[in-house]
């Protein structure tokens, strides 16, 4: 088995390149364990194209222009959310990725650090992750990184607000009994 | 002075501030061995919840005299921890405000429970786990909502010693309820964070306790709204100090990490003696609490004012040089939300005009 950052999926054309890049992530492993698709490598119908993951994951896969190859090192992840929005400017916790054990810190930054492409997803509580590193490709020279991508997550689904209702109507009958 | 790290005799009660693990945690002597727990929050070498932690120093058995616990509200800097000095107070009762033991609260937090992508909201996630916790156990005799009138505890000898919650009103509460319908999702909206909004202060649990002549205010993160019927309004405009008698206080814990926002003219007017003792805790979002203006007011209205900890926010944890620059260059402002150390304050008082205040290392005092 092996798992890849279903966020990344997108960027990626063909298998080859996405046992590439998953060699090149493994010392980082990309972001949240949670954003993972699990794939079998031994079996057939598991082996994914953009295609395949984007019939089947839709709403998970943000849509980007395929790349040069090139090499990231990746120096620093921080995971945040959105707190505040006022006019150009955007209040995030941000939680390190990194190194788990320092402490939370709040940021206040640009909008326009934000891809343009993504500006749908910008609301009050959006998250985020946040890479900074450096990136080599054949044909550039190597340089810094900073990007912040918010996530796009699959939509609360009618099925999980039943569920959750139905569970609060019979934890309320339960804590409210004499 | 240092804090004094033996058990208080059975005579003397003590209220004990600590904070910011990330938020704040009171531990109190009831007297007679009989202790209880305002919040929560971990300490940031251990990671236990500091009571425990304070309260194991102190020899005090957990399991036997915690016999009360209050969750003041569901926000991040008071819940931290709260599931696990639940479980090891294995006997004692659980107080919240009664606005969270409603359908859409119980809902919430059985949606973000399950919710594999919401890693970060982990006040909501800690409330989940306290409701699954009782409900797994079929368990409902420790749990207690409560609201303002509520009498958590009264005994009259050989003291009077009382614990009252002073908020939230009827009205604090139904609002609390419209808001949190506000924020169950529908089917197809993001799945987006920051689930509890800072309008949960206003159902924030305020309380008041009474050992004999000493008495104090325990603010809590509560508001002052304007509205007579939300907020320290409604603790004033609900004759509560004249229904139960209460005596002025002598200890305030300033509310909202003395923010503009926590205060009243009327409740330093009417509730406290004059020059009360102030202590409170600092808040490092944002631009902080409390702010210059805030120590400067509660300086002029206090005896003393104590804060656990220096309120200016500690520096950024230093990274990778290139790291550093380009965090530099994208963020416009930046604060740290925790310190990595705690600060205590510890008020000890016989019950009969003798008080004695004591800090550890970080805690900061003003004089008048």
């Amino acid at each position: 088995m092996s798992s890849l950052a279903v966020e990344r999926l997108g960027e990626l054309a063909t298998d080859y390149e996405a046992e590439r890049y998953t060699k090149r992530t493994e010392g980082y492993k990309i972001a949240a364990l949670e954003d993972t698709v699990l794939i079998d490598d031994n079996d057939e119908s598991s082996a994914f194209t953009e295609e395949k993951v984007k019939k089947e994951h839709p709403r998970l896969v943000t849509p980007l222009p395929r790349r040069q190859d090139f090499v990231e090192d990746v120096k620093q992840i921080f995971s945040g959310f959105v707190t505040k929005i006022e006019g150009h400017g955007i209040t995030a916790r941000i939680s390190d990725i990194t190194e788990p054990s320092r402490p939370d810190e709040e940021i206040v930054f640009d909008i326009h650090e934000i891809d343009e492409r993504e500006s749908d997803l910008l609301e009050l509580g959006a998250q985020f992750y946040w890479h900074i590193g450096y990136r080599q490709g054949p044909m550039t020279s190597k340089h810094r990184f900073s990007t912040i991508r918010l996530r796009r997550l699959p939509r609360w689904t009618k099925d999980e607000l039943e569920f959750s209702e139905q569970a609060a109507n019979e934890y309320v009958e339960f804590f409210n009994a004499d | 002075m240092p804090i004094d790290s033996e058990k208080p005799a059975k005579d003397i009660s003590e209220v004990s501030l600590f904070g910011p693990g990330i938020g704040e945690c009171i531990v109190i002597h009831l007297g007679n061995n009989k202790w209880f727990v305002i919040d929560s929050c971990r300490s940031p070498s251990s990671g236990k919840p500091v009571a425990i932690e304070y309260l194991e120093k102190l020899g005090v058995p957990t399991s036997t005299q915690v016999e009360g616990i209050l969750i003041t509200h569901w926000h991040g800097d008071h819940i931290d921890g709260a599931f696990d000095l639940i479980k090891e107070c294995n006997n004692a009762k659980i107080y919240f405000s009664a606005a969270l033991l409603e359908k859409e609260a119980i809902q919430l937090a059985k949606l973000y429970k399950k919710d594999l992508f919401s890693s970060t909201d982990k006040d909501i996630r800690e409330f989940g786990e306290i409701i699954e916790y009782f409900y797994g156990q079929r368990d409902r005799s420790r749990l207690h909502p409560v609201h303002a009138n509520f009498t958590v505890r009264k005994t009259t000898a050989p003291l009077e010693i009382r614990l009252i919650v002073l908020s939230p009103s009827s009205q604090a509460l139904a609002q609390s309820i419209a808001n949190l319908v506000q924020r169950l999702p529908n089917a197809g909206d993001s799945r987006t964070r920051h689930v509890v909004g800072q309008s949960e202060n206003l159902n924030a649990v305020a309380l008041y306790f009474e050992f004999g002549s000493f008495s104090a205010i325990l603010g809590s993160d509560l508001e002052e709204t304007g509205n007579p019927d939300t907020g320290w309004s409604a603790v004033i405009n609900s004759g509560i100090s004249d229904d139960l008698s209460l005596k002025p206080a002598k200890l305030f814990k300033v509310p909202h990490h003395g923010s503009v926002d926590g205060h009243s003219d009327l409740v330093w007017k009417l509730l406290l003696e004059n020059k009360p003792l102030a202590i409170t805790t600092p808040y490092y979002g944002g631009k902080g609490l409390p702010t210059e203006q805030d120590v400067r007011r509660i300086r002029e209205l206090s005896s003393e004012f104590w804060i656990s900890v220096r309120p200016n926010s500690p520096k950024p944890w230093r990274r990778d040089n290139m790291v550093d620059r380009e965090i530099q260059n994208v963020a416009k402002r930046r604060s740290v939300v925790r310190r990595r150390k705690i600060g205590h304050i510890q008020v000890r008082s016989d019950g009969q005009g003798s008080l004695s205040v004591q800090g550890n290392k970080p805690v900061v005092k003003y004089a008048a």
